[in-house]
């Protein structure tokens, strides 16, 4: 299970000792058909945001939302945002079920592009 | 369980006790626990004595009992909590109510028109549904901007229940920043057992033992795992047992710095602890860490092996983190999916975006811009969808 999988990574060094606390609060909720994992309040992270999430040593913070599918194990949905408190950020994440024309499926935001710029497509991973 | 491993890795199988560690963060994001009980006083403006007076006075005796509810009214909701009511007149004509629950465990007790309440708490051993409830609802009398109100029902000429409101005073009380600290640790406390009492079955009431500094650790470390499953230990040592085969292999392996350094992953088939009294067993963990250096000496080796051990005999070795590496605890079975914890994290974006989830699932089904512009718009949709399919499922 993917919880499994995050736990694994962000316990091993040297990816553990970049942590505050040295570990994350990561939330499976289980449904007949998927599963959702996250970790980091709910909310719009801004700049100002109290860090939550996967929180760095340098006060930096990852928050993470991923579903999956329970029958092939696809991903189906993800946003992941990381930011720096009051300093950058990046946040990508797949919207499939508005993509259209004018909205892509797949976005990648950063600080340094700003809210003003229409968010661009970027290639499938 | 480690995704780059630095040290020859070992699997075994092991038990609590051959485990010492403390939580990295001991109490750093836990709970404190304060006396169960407490008195004082607080200031309440607004208090309608007239009203309250015209309600005795009404009365044939000079004392009147009263069965209804306290009510933290507010422009958006109303907080209930079943209380009786107990107002008598003195000879000198000064009116006293008393507002308690059936339990006792909280009091409100307001003396004439001095606009003081005296509030009274009984947590202590009190059972737990009804001290989280007081703990909730005194919450909300110290923080919540609205009134106190006192609801009783009579009943009419056709049995129909007819209201009865009385202003009590205005809201929030005045309570000191301190003692609402206090309070808010007392109502953390009490929400993590019922946590643990909605996961487990094990209903632990508020501890008259505040000084059990055991039982507060292991309450802080059970909170951690059936929340998150994960929990770091700073751990100063722990144990290894290994029979004389394997003990002969250790002398005679290379020594990286003259050190004999491992990772290790430990596979327990049930994990438990002590809180106040009662027994939370949390099931089966996996402990890891990085490394560790074998703390035990080469001689006490070698002198165990010439004491001629026999098969089956095993000798334990002590083991010490390097570089300060914790222990991490993972429990798989937690935290669990259900239809409370889903009801909970939907209660939260509720709050968070002050819409209810209905609207929201409305909005998001039917395109709207204001639904899909919701930053974790997908997050919440996906927790309605999985309450759909628990309740289906249940």
């Amino acid at each position: 299970m993917r919880k499994r999988e995050l736990w694994s990574m962000m316990s091993s060094e040297p990816y553990n000792s970049l942590l505050k606390d040295r570990y994350a609060v990561i939330i499976p909720e289980a449904a007949e058909n998927f599963y959702t994992v996250s970790c980091g309040d709910k909310g719009i992270v801004r700049q100002d945001t109290l860090p939550s999430g996967v929180i760095f040593k340098d006060g930096s913070f990852l928050t993470i939302y991923e579903k999956w599918s329970i029958q092939d194990g696809r991903l189906l949905d993800y946003s992941h945002h990381y930011q720096v408190p009051y300093g950058l950020s990046i946040r990508y994440d797949r919207d499939s079920e508005n993509a259209s024309a004018n909205h892509p499926e797949y976005h990648l935001q950063t600080s340094g592009i700003g809210k003003k710029v229409v968010s661009q497509e970027v290639c499938k991973s | 369980m480690c995704a780059q491993p630095a040290l020859k890795e070992e699997q075994l199988q092991s038990q609590q006790g051959d485990f010492q560690g403390l939580l990295l963060s001991t109490n750093g994001d836990g709970v404190r626990l304060f006396p169960g009980e407490e008195q004082f006083t607080s200031a309440v403006h607004g208090v309608s004595d007239i009203e309250l007076i015209d309600a005795v006075s009404e009365q044939t005796t000079r004392s009147v009992v009263i069965e209804g509810a306290l009510v933290i009214s507010t422009r958006f909701v109303d907080v209930k909590i079943p209380m009786v009511s107990r107002a008598e007149l003195s000879t000198d004509d000064t009116l006293t109510i008393n507002f308690s629950d059936h339990l006792n465990v909280l009091t409100l007790q307001i003396v004439g028109d001095t606009g003081i309440m005296n509030i009274n708490f009984q947590y202590t051993e009190k059972p737990l549904e009804a001290a989280l409830s007081s703990a909730r609802f005194f919450e909300a009398l110290a923080t919540t901007p609205g009134n106190l109100v006192f609801e009783a029902y009579e009943v009419g000429e056709e049995g129909k229940p007819i209201p009865h409101r009385i202003e009590v005073g205005e809201l929030p009380l005045s309570v000191p920043e301190t003692k609402l600290q206090e309070y808010r640790d007392r109502l953390r406390i009490l929400e993590g057992f019922y946590d643990i009492f909605v996961n487990t079955g094990v209903e632990i009431r508020y501890p008259a033992n505040t000084e059990d500094e055991e039982s507060l650790d292991n309450l802080n470390f059970v909170l951690k795992a059936i929340r998150g499953g994960w929990v770091p230990l700073s751990t100063t040592g722990f144990n290894t047992h290994i029979p004389a085969a394997d003990v002969r292999a250790l002398l005679d392996e290379p020594r990286d710095e003259g050190e004999v350094r491992r990772a290790f992953i430990f596979e327990l088939q049930n994990e438990s602890y002590q809180l106040f009294g009662e027994e939370v067993a949390l099931g089966p963990s996996s402990r890891y860490v990085a490394a560790a250096r074998l703390a035990t000496t080469q001689e006490e080796m070698e002198a165990w092996l010439q004491t001629g051990p026999e098969n089956g005999d095993t000798l334990e070795l002590k083991w010490e983190p390097i570089d300060d590496a914790p222990m991490h605890v993972f429990f798989d079975e937690w935290p669990k999916s259900s239809i409370q914890s889903v009801d909970r994290e939907l209660r939260e974006f509720e709050a968070i975006y002050g819409i209810s989830s209905e609207h929201f699932e409305q909005g998001w089904r039917e395109g709207a811009s204001w639904a899909r512009g919701v930053s974790d718009g997908k997050r919440w949709f996906s927790l309605i969808l999985a309450r759909e399919e628990l309740v289906q499922g249940s």
